[in-house]
């Protein structure tokens, strides 16, 4: 196979929008055996793909599916993965002690300083954290594939992570600019009367830290912080 | 004229029937492959069906490809990449619970292909 044909390919996986790291790697492997492998040596890469490649799935329509449902699958299981985490925090032997704990400081920062100011710093630091190392990671992700030549510039994986860092800063949104709006009406502050109830302003604080401690698990376990192959 | 495309229209449906038939157990052909073979690759698999039935039963990939994904994605698959020739390859292979459930799907198409064969060919149960 001629560095041209290799090239072919992955105009070809670009043209369809695969260009994501892992369905990318998959495919190109896919499509570079089976035109290694083909009984009619005089076929062309071309050729090969249209009568070949492209039935075997479907179309373009049935391999964008395939990514798509990879997709869908990968989405599930982070979000079930940060769903059981999220729980092992609440309900589960010994980690429920590190919730009692945060409590317990939340509580304290709470005598030491302004209910309202330790509720927006803990806001600020779970959402912004989690959102901070995707990015930077992103970017590191991002530097290496064009060191290597990679022909994608990121992972499925890293960016399904994104998007649930990025949750966090829609939680906010929402709380302070619909829930308040609903509750409080337009007119007062929405941070500083969900800080005048004590329950809700330590609920709340407690969560956005547990949030920001499954996140960072999470990107532990799961980013793909650089290429190991 | 007529029987030949009679004849074409009972292969077409033929291919269609036995296509479906194996799409309900590719799940099963997939964990049983990987049960033997210890780690394979996609394309590995689509070859190895087709010469196991020496060409009778073809996986397309628009199926296969999502079942794999499917069964890694609840842990009975694990997978790794290993870089050959150039590119990445990334190979699917057993985990724990996937060789415990391989063993109970291939138990269970077994049991259901003896039933099938008693519908089908009653004098044959009988004996």
């Amino acid at each position: 196979m001629t560095h041209e044909d290799k090239i072919k390919v992955v105009n070809y996986l670009k043209s369809i929008d695969v260009k994501k790291m892992e369905f990318f790697e998959e495919m190109y492997d896919h499509i570079v055996t089976s035109y290694q492998s083909r009984l009619n040596k005089s076929e062309s890469i071309n050729e090969h793909i249209t009568h070949v490649i492209q039935p075997g799935f479907g179309g373009v329509k049935g391999i964008k599916r395939v990514m798509k449902s990879q997709q869908k699958l990968r989405q599930q299981i982070i979000s079930k993965r940060a769903w059981n985490l999220f729980k092992s925090y609440l309900l589960k032997w010994p980690t429920v002690l590190t919730t009692v704990l945060i409590t317990l400081i939340v509580y304290q920062l709470n005598l030491l300083f302004r209910p309202k100011d330790v509720l927006l710093v803990i806001m600020s630091f779970s959402v912004l954290v989690p959102v901070l190392v995707v990015l930077t990671g992103q970017a590191r992700f991002y530097r290496q594939c064009k060191i290597q030549g990679r022909p994608y510039s990121s992972s499925d994986l890293n960016a399904r992570l994104l998007l649930l860092a990025a949750f966090g800063t829609n939680l906010v949104n929402i709380l302070l600019n619909l829930v308040a709006n609903v509750i409080w009406g337009a007119q007062k502050n929405g941070l500083e009367m969900m800080a005048s109830y004590p329950v809700v302003q330590i609920s709340l604080s407690v969560l956005f830290i547990l949030y920001a401690l499954v996140m960072i698990q999470l990107l532990k376990e799961k980013f793909i912080f650089r290429i190991a192959i | 004229m007529l029987n030949f495309l009679m004849h074409k229209k009972i292969r077409y449906n033929c291919i269609m029937s036995s296509s479906k038939l194996l799409k309900g157990s590719l799940a099963t052909i997939v964990l049983k492959l990987l049960e033997e073979q210890e780690k394979m690759y996609g394309y590995e698999i689509t070859q190895k069906v087709k010469q196991l039935t020496a060409g009778e039963f073809k996986i397309t990939e628009g199926a296969l490809y999502p079942t794999l994904h499917k069964l890694e994605a609840e842990g009975l698959l694990t997978t790794e990449t290993e870089r050959v020739d150039g590119r990445i390859r990334k190979y699917y292979s057993l985990t724990k619970e996937g060789n415990a459930e391989a063993k109970n799907k291939i138990a269970e198409l077994e049991e259901f292909l003896v039933n099938l064969q008693k519908i089908l060919t009653p004098k044959l149960g009988l004996r």
